[in-house]
C-alpha cells in the first residue's frame, strides 16, 4: 500500500516525459511577455481595482440591505452617485488588466509537472475560484450595465456571492504569490526585449491605455462634461423621458393604468395619530419644496435633476408621526422585487426627501413615477420608489 | 518616453505605497523559489529555500485562512439564497466562463496574433502588437451594447448611442495613437 502511494506520488511529480505533448511542450509559448514582471504589474493593479470593486459594491450591497449596525446617512446627497460611479469605472477598467493578466500567465496553465506537491496543488486548485469568479463578475457586471440577462438567476444575488468568493480566492492568491509580485517590481529585470516587438514596458502601457482609454469612453453616463465622449456607455445622462435615462419604464411596471387612475390617493399609514389619503389634487395644494438631487442608478449611471413636492416630513408631521421613525415607500407597481423601499430615520426626516409631483419644472413623466415619487438625496436609484402610493410609518 | 520604449530602470516609477509592501511580503512554500516562466519550468529537483521570515511565513498562512474563510462565506451565501442565485446555473455561467477563456479564446488570441504579427518586422510589429491587442479588448467590451443584448422597446433610454459609430470613434482613437507610434519608431528606425 505504502509502495503504491510513493510510486503515485513519483508519478504526479516527475510524470513521463511521455505525456508532455502539446502546450506542455518546454518553450510552447514563445513570447517574452508572458514573464512574471509584467504578470506582478499587472497582478498588484488588479489587486487595487478589484479591492476597490468590492469595497464600492459592498457599500451598495449595505445601502440596500442595511444590517442593523449601519445606517446610511442622507448627506452628502452625491456620495453614492460618487461610490457606486467608481465602482461600475473600476469594473469597466478591470477587463483590459484581466485580460492582459491572463495572457500574462497562461503558460503557467500548461506547467509541467502540472503538480509538484500538496501545497501546489491547493495553491493551483484556488485560481480556479479567483479567475472563474473575476471572469464571471466582469461579464456579469458588463452584461448588467447594458442591461442584458443571458441567465436566469437574480444579477445582484449572483454577482454578490461572486464577489465573496473572488475577494477571498484573491487573498489566498496574495498569500501565494505577494512576495513574487513585490520581488518582481523591485528588482531589475532579467531578460531582454526581443528586438523589435513589443517590450514589457509596452505590452503594459497597452493595457493601461485601454483601461484608460475604456474609462474616458464610459464614464460619461455619471460624469457630466463627459458626456460628449461617452461614446461606448450603455446610457446617456440626457437621454430619455423629460432628458434623463429610465431603469424600469411604467409599461414594464404594469402600472400603465394605476397610474393615471383618477382614484389615485397617497395614504400615509402605519405608526402614525391620523392616518391620511391625499389625492393628486391635495397634494397640489400642499406646500412644495425645490430640491436639486442626483438620481444615481446601480448600473452606474447618474444625473441630477431639480424636483418639486412635498416634504416626507411635512407629510409625517400631518399625519402626526413620531420624530424618530422609519417608512417604508410603496409602489403602484403589483410586483417586482424593488416595488417598495424603505426611508431609515435620517432619509426620513432630511428637508429635501420629496414626494416629488415634477421634474425640470414639468409634471413627472409616468416612466419617472407620475403621479409621484420618492426622492432623497445619497439613495441608490432603485430606492427612489416611483409611483408611490403609500408611507408606511414602521 | 514612447509607450513602446524598451524598459529602462532609471525611470520606473512606483505608484505601490511603501507599507503595501509589508502586506505583500509573503510566499507559501516553494512557490517563491521559482524562476522566470520564460526560463522554463522550475525543476522538481531544486532546492527548497526556507524562509528567513517567520514573518512573513505567518502573514502568507494568516492570509490563506482568511481568504479561505471569506470563500467559504460566499459559498454558503450562494446557496443559502439559492432561489434567487439559483446555484446549479450560477456554476455553470461561473465555471463556463473559464472554460471558455482558458481552452477557447486563450488558444485563439496567441494562434491570431501569432499570425498577424508572425511576419512584421521592424519599426511597425510593437505598434501593431499594441494596435491590435487594444482592438481586441475595445471590440469585446462594445460587443454586447453593439448587438443591442440589452434593447428594450418598452425603454428606449437603454441603449441609446449608435454603437457601431462608437466602435469605429474608439478604434479610430486606438489606430491614430498607434500610426503615431509607429512613425515615431520609424524615424529611430532610420536613425
Amino acid at each position: 500500500m505504502v509502495r503504491v502511494l510513493k510510486r503515485a506520488r513519483t508519478a504526479i511529480k516527475a510524470p513521463s516525459d511521455e505525456l508532455r505533448r502539446g502546450p506542455f511542450r518546454d518553450g510552447a509559448f514563445s513570447s517574452y511577455l508572458h514573464s512574471e514582471r509584467v504578470a506582478s504589474w499587472l497582478g498588484i493593479a488588479l489587486g487595487i481595482s478589484f479591492v476597490t470593486c468590492f469595497a464600492t459594491g459592498l457599500l451598495s450591497h449595505l445601502i440596500q440591505h442595511p444590517p442593523s449596525w449601519f445606517t446610511w446617512p442622507a448627506r452628502p446627497a452625491g456620495l453614492y452617485r460618487i461610490t457606486q460611479g467608481i465602482h461600475v469605472a473600476t469594473g469597466v477598467a478591470s477587463i483590459p488588466l484581466l485580460l492582459g493578466k491572463l495572457w500574462a500567465v497562461y503558460p503557467r496553465l500548461w506547467q509541467w509537472p502540472p503538480v509538484r506537491s500538496v501545497l501546489h496543488a491547493l495553491e493551483r486548485a484556488s485560481l480556479i475560484p479567483l479567475v472563474a469568479g473575476s471572469i464571471f463578475l466582469l461579464f456579469t457586471g458588463l452584461a448588467n450595465i447594458g442591461l442584458w440577462y443571458p441567465w436566469d438567476f437574480f444579477f445582484p444575488a449572483g454577482h454578490y456571492s461572486a464577489a465573496w468568493i473572488t475577494i477571498g480566492a484573491l487573498i489566498i492568491h496574495v498569500a501565494a504569490k505577494g512576495s513574487i509580485a513585490m520581488r518582481e517590481i523591485r528588482n531589475r529585470p532579467t531578460t531582454k526585449p526581443e528586438s523589435d516587438g513589443l517590450s514589457r514596458r509596452g505590452f503594459l502601457a497597452t493595457i493601461f491605455g485601454t483601461a484608460g482609454l475604456l474609462t474616458v469612453v464610459t464614464v460619461g453616463q455619471t460624469v457630466g462634461p463627459l458626456k460628449r465622449l461617452a461614446l461606448l456607455a450603455p446610457r446617456r445622462p440626457d437621454v430619455g423621458p423629460q432628458g434623463f435615462p429610465v431603469n424600469q419604464s411604467a409599461a414594464e411596471a404594469n402600472v400603465t393604468e394605476l397610474a393615471v387612475d383618477p382614484n389615485y390617493r397617497l395614504l400615509v399609514s402605519g405608526n402614525v395619530a391620523r392616518p391620511l389619503a391625499l389625492s393628486l389634487d391635495e397634494l397640489r395644494s400642499m406646500p412644495q419644496t425645490v430640491a436639486e438631487l442626483p438620481i444615481a442608478c446601480v448600473e452606474g449611471w447618474s444625473t441630477s435633476q431639480t424636483w418639486r413636492g412635498i416634504r416626507v416630513t411635512d407629510l409625517l408631521d400631518r399625519a402626526g408621526a413620531p420624530a424618530n421613525v422609519r417608512v417604508r415607500a410603496e409602489s403602484l407597481q403589483p410586483g417586482g422585487l424593488y416595488r417598495a423601499s424603505v426611508l431609515n430615520e435620517l432619509h426620513a426626516r432630511d428637508p429635501d426627501t420629496l414626494i416629488a409631483l415634477e421634474v425640470g419644472g414639468d409634471t413627472l413623466h409616468i416612466d419617472h413615477g407620475y403621479p409621484a415619487r420618492l426622492i432623497g438625496p445619497n439613495r441608490p436609484g432603485v430606492q427612489q420608489t416611483k409611483w408611490v402610493t403609500e408611507l408606511v410609518v414602521l | 518616453v514612447t509607450p513602446s520604449d524598451p524598459p529602462r530602470d532609471h525611470d520606473q516609477s512606483d505608484p505601490i505605497p511603501e507599507d503595501a509592501g509589508d502586506g505583500a511580503e509573503v510566499g507559501v512554500g516553494d512557490e517563491a523559489t521559482e524562476s522566470e516562466i520564460d526560463n522554463g519550468p522550475p525543476s522538481s529537483a531544486g532546492p527548497v529555500v526556507e524562509f528567513r521570515d517567520p514573518f512573513a511565513t505567518n502573514l502568507a498562512r494568516a492570509f490563506a485562512i482568511i481568504g479561505s474563510g471569506v470563500m467559504v462565506f460566499g459559498v454558503l451565501g450562494l446557496f443559502h439564497s439559492a432561489s434567487r442565485t439559483h446555484p446549479g446555473q450560477w456554476v455553470r455561467w461561473w465555471l463556463g466562463g473559464l472554460v471558455v477563456h482558458d481552452l477557447i479564446v486563450a488558444p485563439l488570441v496567441i494562434a491570431f496574433g501569432a499570425f498577424m504579427i508572425g511576419r512584421a518586422r521592424g519599426w511597425w510589429r510593437a505598434p501593431l502588437q499594441g494596435g491590435l491587442i487594444a482592438t481586441g479588448i475595445v471590440t469585446l467590451v462594445a460587443w454586447p451594447f453593439l448587438r443591442g443584448y440589452g434593447l428594450n422597446p418598452d425603454n428606449p433610454s437603454v441603449l441609446p448611442g449608435n454603437y457601431a459609430w462608437g466602435l469605429a470613434g474608439t478604434l479610430a482613437i486606438i489606430w491614430s495613437i498607434t500610426a503615431v507610434i509607429a512613425w515615431r519608431r520609424r524615424g529611430f528606425s532610420r536613425n
